[in-house]
């Protein structure tokens, strides 16, 4: 079948969607290509398009620390946190004791992007460890970052390159950031003054998050069947037949994110459709 | 505190001032500012049983991991350029190391309790999850769940944490301790406040009256600084910020010879417990390396080492 559109920028054009003018939204570098992909790459582009679009005032923080760069700027990507291409690129301000604790007051950032490799049914995440944690069968990055991401930014959204049983578990093997544990009632018990998880972003589906914090396909991208769904995904889903397909990017809006967001198609890649 | 005149030191000096077992937290965030000159000397100078406290100073515990020099690490984030730092996971998994597992905010907090002189400070992380649930060396000294005697409301706390070490690679220093720095510093001030002794590693050594010159840059007054020392390239093969770029392939040399014990041992065959000192490493690295990875000053980043100029 001939496609308009990447998934990438099928992914890019729906995220855009959710943010709302005056909102500050926050992302880390990633490196490694898959998850650069999609914690980076997919949401700079939705944030400058909603910019273009219907959110002028929209902030974007990129790495935590550099505010509203000038993504037109880019010539490639930037490979380090602190390298001296990101420290250089026009932007309007530089936080420079990120991650300290003092960069950014609790409440100030609306959304953000996180990824893990592994999430269960109450919007958990890990990227600590694969095993046990005393002696793990794969010792991964550490927390990092996304403690913070899950406890006390406005939503996250969930951003996994690799949609596979083995990622979505019954049963996480750690909790670095903390979803719904007991539901959005055992979530506020904890004192957390995020909002939590709001979406989460594969390859094959978008899911968001019910009023009990239970996670649910909201939407399966064209192409792939419910039953693509529920063979990738290692607990109950229930009955998919009603959920309706992602809805496909507008010419114009492609032809913004390839005319004006993203003109090198540094960050969403070279791939034709 | 150490007088001035006292403060400027070699490198084998200062490295021998750290004791096996000493709790240590390092400057550097992803490749950049990490003072690698001090750990490969450590590394040479046979440290052991390492205490390591930091957020994101992967390539210092990388290589000092691979060395078998460390025991216990708090871990936040140790990222290399191509993801899991080898090292590190390795003795995670071995066992050789223990690791306690605090988010940025998490440890920070710690730092930041010490460098106020409070015993603890109130979190709004970490609390609900497995770094809460899962605590190995510091057990009930980690974070704890509490309400607000004020307000009633959910949070936690976590206590002051003080490293015996923060070494700290900047850009220029003068004899006094006063450094310089410009752009990102990261952890750098919170540790160094934390910290009980204060070890600075600097591009360039500068006179106090080129300091007063240009206050504005000075992130660390002399008064937080125990020793100086003059460490150009000091950071390599990461980076520093108008200075040079991080050599992408020696990093990769690293990250590639961490796959296995057998091949990082080689490595540091070679190019640490070769090479007597730094200025034998360098003579290794080559000169040409070294000007190739030098910051145009113009565009900030090495043209040359990206390949973008020839």
């Amino acid at each position: 079948m001939e496609k308009r559109y990447t998934l990438e920028e099928l992914l890019t054009v729906r995220l855009a969607h959710t943010f709302h003018d005056g909102e500050v939204g926050f992302t880390g570098l990633a490196t490694g290509k898959a998850a650069a992909t999609y914690i980076t790459n997919i949401p700079l582009a939705a944030m400058q398009l909603a910019r273009l679009t219907h959110a002028p005032d929209l902030t974007i923080l990129l790495a935590g620390w550099c505010v509203n760069p000038d993504l037109s700027a880019l010539t490639r990507l930037p490979s380090s946190e602190y390298g001296n291409e990101l420290l250089n690129l026009p932007c309007e301000a530089q936080m420079t004791t990120w991650p300290g604790p003092w960069s950014h007051r609790i409440g100030e950032i609306d959304f953000a992007f996180c990824s893990g490799v592994q999430v269960d049914p109450e919007g958990n995440i890990n990227c600590t460890c694969i095993g046990s944690h005393e002696k793990p069968k794969v010792a991964l990055v550490g927390p990092i970052f996304l403690p913070e991401h899950l406890a006390v930014f406005g939503r996250e959204y969930i951003m996994m390159p690799h949609h596979e049983k083995r990622c979505f578990t019954k049963q996480i093997d750690h909790i670095s950031g903390v979803g719904f544990p007991g539901g959005r009632a055992g979530r506020k018990a904890l004192g957390l003054t995020g909002n939590g998880p709001c979406k989460i972003f594969t390859p094959l589906c978008i899911f968001s998050f019910d009023e009990e914090g239970k996670l649910f396909v909201e939407s399966i991208h064209p192409g792939v069947s419910a039953q693509d769904v529920i063979d990738h995904t290692g607990f109950d889903l229930g009955d998919l037949s009603t959920v309706p397909e992602t809805e496909a990017p507008s010419d114009e809006e492609l032809a913004l994110l390839r005319g004006s967001v993203d003109p090198g198609r540094i960050l969403l890649g070279a791939d034709e459709p | 505190m150490t007088t001035a005149n006292k403060k400027l030191i070699s490198l084998r000096e200062a490295a021998a001032l750290v004791p096996d077992g000493a709790n240590m937290s390092f400057s550097g965030f992803a490749e950049t500012n990490n003072p690698l000159s001090f750990v490969r000397e450590m590394i040479r100078t046979g440290k052991t049983h390492l205490e390591i406290s930091g957020m994101g100073d992967a390539q210092s515990v990388e290589l000092l991991c691979g060395a078998g020099a460390v025991d216990l690490v708090r871990v936040s984030n140790y990222m290399a350029k191509n993801g899991r730092c080898p090292n590190f996971c390795r003795c995670a998994q071995q066992g050789t190391i223990r690791t306690e597992d605090y988010s940025h905010f998490g440890i920070t907090n710690r730092f930041f309790a010490a460098a106020m002189g409070i015993p603890f400070m109130p979190v709004k992380v970490m609390i609900g999850s497995d770094l809460c649930e899962i605590q190995n060396f510091d057990k009930d000294r980690k974070v704890m769940e509490f309400d607000d005697p004020f307000s009633g409301e959910r949070c936690g706390i976590v206590p002051r944490l003080a490293p015996d070490f923060a070494v700290i690679h900047v850009a220029r220093a003068d004899a006094e301790g006063n450094c310089q720095l410009y752009g990102i510093t990261s952890s750098i001030e919170i540790i160094a406040r934390a910290a009980k002794h204060v070890i600075v590693t600097a591009e360039e050594i500068v006179d106090t009256e080129e300091i007063r010159r240009t206050n504005q840059f000075t992130i660390l007054p002399s008064f937080f600084v125990d020793y100086v020392v003059h460490c150009p390239f000091g950071a390599y093969p990461g980076g520093v910020f108008t200075y040079y770029d991080y050599d992408l392939e020696h990093l990769d040399l690293i990250t590639r010879s961490g796959k296995s014990p057998d091949t990082m041992e080689a490595y540091f065959d070679e190019w640490v417990y070769g090479t007597k000192d730094e200025a034998a490493f360098f003579d290794k690295v080559g000169i040409r390396r070294l000007m190739d990875l030098r910051a145009d000053p113009y565009s900030g980043v090495s043209l040359r080492n990206r390949r973008q100029f020839l």
